[in-house]
């Protein structure tokens, strides 16, 4: 997603994740990423951004999760019960510059990712209203 | 529930950030699900 956001001027990416800065900046580090990452153990950010909350069978049964945890397997690592709060799911938003919501994915699995076509596609179209 | 542009976070490094810290017209904000 970082490179295909790199097409955009106007558009800046923020990742957002669930965890304190020691361990989200290995992770960082580990996945190269180059945007800002923040740190956001509590979900405060997951509330405010109007994401969506899952229970056992969006979480857990669904199959886009066992399909990355066999995934994970096949790499030699072996998935393990989460520390905190596993029922927040995740989501892309996109942000004008005043807060306002231009575009929202709220996950309805806990593998359910927008498309990056489909962000970008959205950042896109708010950089042409924007422009107007 | 806290505002968008009100909420207190912090980066890797632990210090303040916010959401639209960039300034720039659009921000893409992506929130994973990264457990601990």
């Amino acid at each position: 997603m970082q490179r295909a956001l790199q097409q955009l001027d106007s558009a800046s990416l923020v990742a957002v994740v669930p965890g304190y800065p020691d361990e989200t900046r290995k992770l960082r580090d580990a996945l190269g990423l180059s945007c800002v990452v923040v740190c956001d153990p509590e979900w405060t950010a997951h509330g405010a951004l109007g994401l969506a909350r899952g229970g056992v069978r969006q979480v857990w049964l669904s199959p886009s999760l066992w399909l990355q945890y066999a995934r994970l397997l096949l790499r030699g690592r072996l998935p393990r019960l989460p520390r905190q709060d596993a029922y927040p799911l995740g989501g892309v938003v996109v942000l004008d510059e005043d807060g306002a919501v231009v575009w929202r994915h709220a996950s309805r699995t806990a593998g359910d990712y927008a498309p990056i076509a489909e962000i970008v596609a959205a950042a896109r179209e708010g950089e042409e209203c924007h422009s107007r | 529930m806290p505002s968008i542009l009100d909420l207190e976070l912090v980066d890797c490094d632990g210090e303040p950030v916010r959401l639209l810290a960039s300034g720039a017209r659009l921000t893409v904000v992506v929130v994973t699900r990264h457990l601990r």
